[in-house]
């Protein structure tokens, strides 16, 4: 304690390394007293603290005058008060006390809209921002419920970030949560970025392809989520909230399918389903039958198709994987143009590209027709990362096709689909609801049920609750 | 992991009743025509109907044994119950399953190479299969019943083919039970037991909770299997014809050509094509589920621990590919092969043995 608060400050700005957004001010109390104020310029607004200042004598300059301003910290021998800077908190040091710290964040802030990469034809537009409370109140709205639980966690040695885990007390499986809370505080790393991060480290399988565990930008997803019984894990500075257990049902599921009618929602669930199946395997299966075993195939089709691949220098799967891999570039390219131009100009090169392919003959058009479709196809899950999972598992059926024709395919599609059936999410079978059977996940799998046969949850994630309208429990 | 939330260890019957029906299917569907004769061909589905008499007798007796010493396996039973016969017995129950397994593999994998990939060697089609059965072993019982479940929507498929090839059966086909005339079909009983052997081999080791527990479930699942063999031998034998002479070389092809549905390629190769799909598919998991069995066996027949089961399964799975590729007794051509009818005979009557020697012993109680 200084009865010079220069002092302290000097020493700061030396440990600091003087960094440019560091601000030190010195304001006069109400009795003409000097106090120093130190806060980084982008995180903190001191005003709360300067009024506060400058409307007391400085004696009157306690902890408790600057509560009505912001929480009040002290620092300590593990965390020094100048840490809470990195907070968005205004350092007071007043002459004679030990400083301490008042939260007084002002941090740019994006406002809640619509989620760019889930956007919906029907159904609320707002989706999550970067700041963890602002998307726990957008929860809340929906689900004003007491049981709503959310309980905080710090991750990240450097980055100390906030992760909340979320749940309903009285649905959730207890020991869901507690597992759930065990691999979090298990994880030890020095910053967590982004959920993903995350995700890689609380998987049940950490060698597998598939995700198990599911992302969204959507309020109304994570709460529908949350009403089944499941947990939401909330990363602070990230706008994608985390949802376990989950299993490969749920990740061909949009909110929309809920909001229509049931015949249009099981309509475009089959559709998807349908399309995911062509993502993955018909590049592979079209090498099966037409490079392997092409007397499988209708003798007029084969023989249009062998027609048209006539004097192609390279072997069939040679050239989807030429195809394949043209598809993988513009894709990527796509993603990283300026905004405007890059749906034009991938539009335009990969036509120009193909159409060239096709005239110099290095390419046939059956193939770019294959690999064309199934690279639509591999969009037509809600999730994408679903959708790139697809991506990497239609190479071994390309493979297997490959080397054993439509033998190898059906390999390798019971390879994948035996892999599939060995994961599990937080100790809930990938493949329910088809395998264990459970009838009241297969009402909500393939078809959408109407809400009025949606009566009990889906026992994924084995709520206590199993029935959605089970009467409300006394407090 | 809780308790509550980690998969389970035991086979529920969930799970293990589509395990049971797809070895039930495989089996009956890749053996039966090959030790199907022409005089019998067109009683086929009367002979699997007496199969399934029995094999609910057999049932029965595991349910028995399972009831009066929960929980223990047929190694320990065998000890305990038969005393030193029982470790023979059962080191030779455990080589029997090992040669039906093999078998199978190659029952599949020729008939790909005959179809399929004429240019490709044989063995590669073998070592494929058998490397995928492997995986599918590693993954463990409840993914292996997960898998099985999943496949079950398969079945409609073959139902399919099975509903078109029925135009051809006419009530010539179709005797009526005449107890006393038919009797004499109970000599074909190495079609039946064979047919139905990965019923009590699967029952015998993974079935204790189901078979307990959930026994009707099992029959009724063991009836409907019955039930899709005996139609399929129905529409086989029509492609016999009255005469029992014309006999076609692949159920498929007789489905195709006894089906007015598929004048065009187009359609019959649909069929072949989802046939193989079904069919591999099937017999991959039946594979795996003996593999499972044939690792866990031999661990404890040896004493191992537990833990070692997983290298015992590598083992396992490299001496079935080299069984497969190597040994010329595994065909199956033949149709009165002395492996698959031996083996078939004995895996039922050590089931049938331990439950007398259970007779003569008290209840365990647990």
């Amino acid at each position: 304690m200084s009865e010079n608060p220069k002092i302290p400050i000097l020493e700061l700005q030396e440990s600091l390394g003087s960094p440019i957004d560091l601000e030190i001010r010195t304001i006069e109390s109400k009795d003409n007293l000097p106090v120093q104020i130190t806060f980084l310029r982008g995180l903190a607004d001191p005003t709360p603290v300067i009024n506060v200042v400058t409307q007391n004598n400085l004696n009157s300059l306690t902890e408790t005058a600057f509560t009505a301003a912001g929480k009040v910290l002290r620092g300590n021998r593990d965390i020094p008060v100048k840490f809470y800077l990195y907070s968005g908190a205004t350092i007071i040091y007043a002459p004679s006390r030990e400083p301490f710290a008042v939260i007084t964040k002002s941090m740019a802030k994006r406002v809640p809209s619509e989620p760019v990469n889930e956007s919906s034809i029907r159904g609320p537009r707002d989706g999550f921002v970067e700041d963890i409370y602002d998307n726990l109140s957008l929860i809340r709205r929906r689900l004003p419920d007491p049981h709503l639980q959310a309980d905080e966690l710090t991750i990240g040695r450097r980055t100390q970030t906030k992760v909340a885990v979320v749940y309903l007390e009285d649905v959730a499986n207890p020991d869901l949560v507690a597992e759930v809370k065990k691999r979090l505080t298990k994880i030890d790393i020095d910053g967590v970025l982004e959920p993903g991060i995350l995700e890689e480290f609380i998987k049940d399988n950490k060698l597998t392809t598939l995700p198990l565990s599911l992302t969204s930008e959507r309020p109304d997803k994570i709460a529908g989520a949350i009403l089944e019984g499941r947990v939401a894990i909330m990363v602070d500075y990230a706008p994608q909230v985390i949802i376990v257990p989950i299993t490969l049902n749920d990740l061909y599921q949009a909110p929309d399918d809920y909001y229509f009618d049931y015949w249009a929602g099981s309509l475009i669930r089959i559709v998807r389903f349908i399309g995911n199946l062509l993502a993955i395997g018909l590049p592979g299966l079209y090498i099966a039958l037409i490079g392997s075993s092409p007397q499988l195939l209708p003798i007029s089709f084969g023989l249009t198709v062998a027609g048209l691949r006539i004097g192609m220098p390279f072997p069939l799967y040679v050239e989807v994987l030429i195809a394949e891999m043209m598809v993988e570039l513009l894709r990527e390219a796509g993603l990283r143009l300026p905004r405007g131009t890059n749906q034009t100009l991938g539009a335009t090169v990969g036509l120009i590209i193909g159409f060239a392919l096709i005239q110099t003959g290095y390419i046939s058009t059956p193939t770019l027709i294959v690999v064309g479709i199934s690279a639509i196809a591999s969009f037509s899950s809600p999730q994408y990362p679903i959708g790139l999972t697809w991506r990497i598992l239609k190479y071994i059926l390309i493979v297997s096709a490959s080397f054993l024709g439509l033998y190898g395919f059906i390999l390798g599609a019971i390879l994948i689909a035996a892999h599939i059936a060995g994961l599990s999410s937080f100790g809930s079978p990938y493949t329910v609801p088809w395998g264990p059977w459970q009838t009241t996940g297969i009402l909500d799998s393939i078809i959408r049920a109407p809400h009025w046969l949606r009566l009990k949850r889906p026992q994924a994630a084995k709520p206590n609750q199993p029935n959605r309208g089970a009467k409300y429990p006394k407090e | 992991m809780p308790k509550n939330l980690a998969p389970t260890r035991t086979l529920t019957s969930k799970l293990f009743i589509p395990i049971l029906l797809l070895s039930l299917l495989t089996f009956g569907f890749s053996f039966d025509r090959n030790v199907v004769t022409p005089s019998v061909g067109v009683n086929t589905y009367l002979v699997i109907f007496i199969g399934f008499l029995f094999t609910v007798a057999g049932l029965l007796m595991i349910k028995s044994l399972a009831c009066k010493y929960p929980d223990q396996s047929i190694i320990r039973l065998g000890n305990k119950l038969l005393g030193a016969i029982g470790g023979i017995g059962t080191a030779v129950w455990l080589v029997v399953i090992f040669s039906l397994a093999a078998l199978l593999a190659r029952r599949v994998t020729d008939e790909v190479s005959a179809i399929i990939l004429f240019r490709t060697p044989g063995y590669v089609s073998t070592l494929a299969f058998l490397l995928i059965a492997g995986y599918m072993a590693l993954l463990g019982e409840e993914a292996l019943g997960r898998l099985s479940s999943v496949m079950m929507f398969m079945l409609p498929l073959l139902l399919m083919m099975l509903v078109l090839s029925f135009r051809q059966v006419n009530p010539a086909n179709i005797h009526p039970v005449n107890i006393y005339r038919d009797l004499g079909y109970l000599k074909q009983w190495d079609l039946w037991l064979l047919v139905f052997s990965p019923v009590w081999i699967l029952g015998s080791f993974n079935g204790g909770e189901s078979i307990r527990g959930h026994f009707k479930a099992v029959i009724l699942t063991l009836a409907c299997g019955t039930i899709i063999l005996g139609a399929a031998s129905l529409a086989v034998a029509g492609a016999f014809g009255a005469k029992g002479i014309a006999r076609f070389q692949w159920p498929v092809m007789s489905l195709m050509n006894i089906t007015e549905f598929a004048p065009s390629y187009f359609f019959q190769n649909f069929i072949t094509t989802f046939y193989f799909i079904i069919f591999i598919s099937f017999a991959a998991v039946t594979v795996a589920g003996f593999l499972i069995i044939l690792s866990k066996g031999f661990t404890e027949f040896l004493g191992l621990k537990n833990s070692r089961s997983k290298l015992m399964l590598f083992i396992i799975i490299a001496a079935l590919i080299v069984l497969s590729i190597v040994s010329t007794q595994i065909h199956y051509k033949e149709t009165a092969n002395f492996l698959l009818k031996t083996g078939s005979l004995y895996t039922f009557g050590y089931v049938v043995l331990l439950w007398v020697g259970s007779l003569f012993q008290r209840r365990e109680r647990k």
